[in-house]
């Protein structure tokens, strides 16, 4: 029984004469095709031999596809299979059958056709970019947040592989436009045409949008895992943190943890760590107690609350377009007349953002790595003024 | 109807000229080859793209279906843009006749 070998097709449909050509080498080394599947060619092993593939476009439901097929086999063309529209046809190196198309001219109305197609499919492809992109200009801190905090989104991880076949579509525009030029000024396909680099830049476009696709899609499934399996509520450990902690603020004083009767005894005091590619170290403390011994000036008991996302950045500018977007989205459009910047603690930071409300105090730094480097002392300073 | 630079192809010339009888795709290759005196060979690619493209354009029409075999013949307008290709190639050749003087 002859031995079979399946090849991925790194050529697209629409690449004609490199696949002619990719086609007749692998005959030579003795592989000739037996099946052209959509993205698998099926090949049977043979002596080595000369022959000459040609791919034709016309669509299968034609009602004269029968028929033509059939012509195509009487004048000496064997009809292998098809890719889509891309029918492919072989017949032995001998200039005694003639070849399927015979003018140029004639042959470029119907990859003219193929032009038309592939232009349309452009088109789209960058009007199905222009949707993200006004969703992305209206919602811009949002989505920047959800993909530096949680990695990434949906669209994110759907864009790699989307601007992978914008790529091929936009390469198949390219030389199907040089291929009708050609045909237009009566000369034919390029026979023997070169497909080796072709093949190796849509391996290195593939591979990189698949690393990409990939390691998005792990991270979110590690996130996805880590929501199901981890406890929504860990309770805060004792000692410093790497984050500032009421402890570090009220130094001293006796702190008990607040309860919600009927509520898992965490939900108002708990810390979580988080991570993602750009943010690899993420904290979230939430604290909520109460003080023996002191008062409000209302005369209710003193029961301070704290809660802090604490966040290290890849690099500067990403700390720097995440604070922007916290600032944005926390308060500039739920409090504006409350965003401030204030400069009286600017010897800490780059920049700091605080937001006063009578008995809460909040603020977000710049770079958030700065946070992380402040001291113990540095809170305390801080606290008292 | 889709020219080059104003005039026919050759294969559509040709085909136009093969369907002034009724014939089926095979009947057409074989008559381009004889109407030419061997001189064209004309693709079976080639030919089924021009009988796409007259029978768009009314040019030819579908006769009958004869078993599986489809049997084209030329429309009155296809006879029209053939008499007027024939006319301007004509010209063309008398415009050139001198060139031959000297044989």
């Amino acid at each position: 029984m002859a031995k079979t070998a399946r090849k991925f097709w790194w050529l697209d449909e629409w690449q004609i004469e490199e696949t002619e050509s990719w086609l007749s080498d692998m005959a030579v080394q003795g592989w000739h095709l037996l099946n052209a599947g959509k993205s698998f060619a099926l090949f049977v092993q043979g002596p080595s031999k000369k022959v000459r593939y040609r791919c034709d476009i016309f669509a299968p439901r034609h009602p004269q596809y029968q028929e033509r097929l059939e012509l195509y086999q009487a004048s000496g063309w064997e009809y292998i299979g098809r890719r889509g529209k891309l029918h492919i046809f072989r017949a032995p190196d001998d200039s005694s059958i003639p070849e399927l198309h015979t003018d140029p001219v004639e042959q470029s109305y119907i990859i003219a056709g193929l032009v038309r197609r592939l232009a349309t499919n452009c088109f789209l492809a960058i009007a199905g970019l222009a949707i993200p992109a006004v969703i992305l200009l209206l919602f811009y801190e949002r989505l920047l947040l959800d993909i530096l905090v949680d990695g990434n989104t949906p669209f994110l991880m759907a864009l790699p592989l989307y601007l992978f076949v914008m790529f091929l579509n936009f390469r198949g525009l390219i030389l199907n436009g040089r291929l009708y030029s050609r045909l237009r000024r009566g000369r034919f396909p390029v026979r023997n045409k070169p497909y080796q680099k072709s093949v190796r830049l849509t391996k290195v476009v593939a591979v990189l949008a698949l690393i990409v696709f990939a390691l998005l899609f792990s991270e979110r499934a590690i996130t996805a895992i880590n929501l199901f399996t981890t406890e929504p509520y860990p309770p805060v450990p004792p000692g410093p943190l790497p984050v500032v902690r009421l402890a570090d603020i009220e130094s001293g004083a006796e702190l008990v943890p607040a309860i919600l009767p009927g509520f898992d005894p965490n939900i108002v005091n708990h810390y979580k760590t988080g991570r993602s590619i750009l943010v690899p170290r993420q904290w979230h403390l939430k604290e909520d107690v109460s003080v023996p011994g002191r008062e409000w000036p209302s005369g209710l008991e003193y029961s301070p609350s704290l809660e802090v996302h604490g966040y290290q950045a890849r690099s500067e500018w990403v700390a720097r377009q995440l604070s922007q977007a916290l600032v944005k989205i926390d308060w500039s459009k739920s409090h504006p007349e409350r965003s401030q910047l204030n400069p009286e603690y600017s010897s800490y930071f780059d920049a700091l953002w605080v937001k006063r409300d009578n008995h809460y105090t909040s603020f977000v730094a710049e770079p958030s790595e700065e946070l992380l480097a402040l001291t113990e002392i540095k809170v305390q300073e801080l606290a008292r003024k | 109807m889709p020219r080059n630079r104003g005039s026919m192809t050759e294969a559509m010339y040709y085909v136009l000229l093969a369907l002034c009888k009724p014939l089926h795709g095979y009947a057409i290759m074989n008559s381009v080859r004889d109407l030419s005196r061997g001189r064209v060979r004309m693709g079976p690619g080639t030919l089924y793209g021009v009988l796409t493209r007259l029978e768009k354009e009314k040019l030819i029409q579908l006769e009958e279906v004869d078993g599986r075999r489809k049997v084209y013949s030329i429309t009155p307008a296809g006879l029209d843009a053939l008499r007027e290709e024939h006319r301007r190639l004509a010209a063309m050749v008398a415009d050139g006749n001198f060139l031959g003087e000297g044989d």
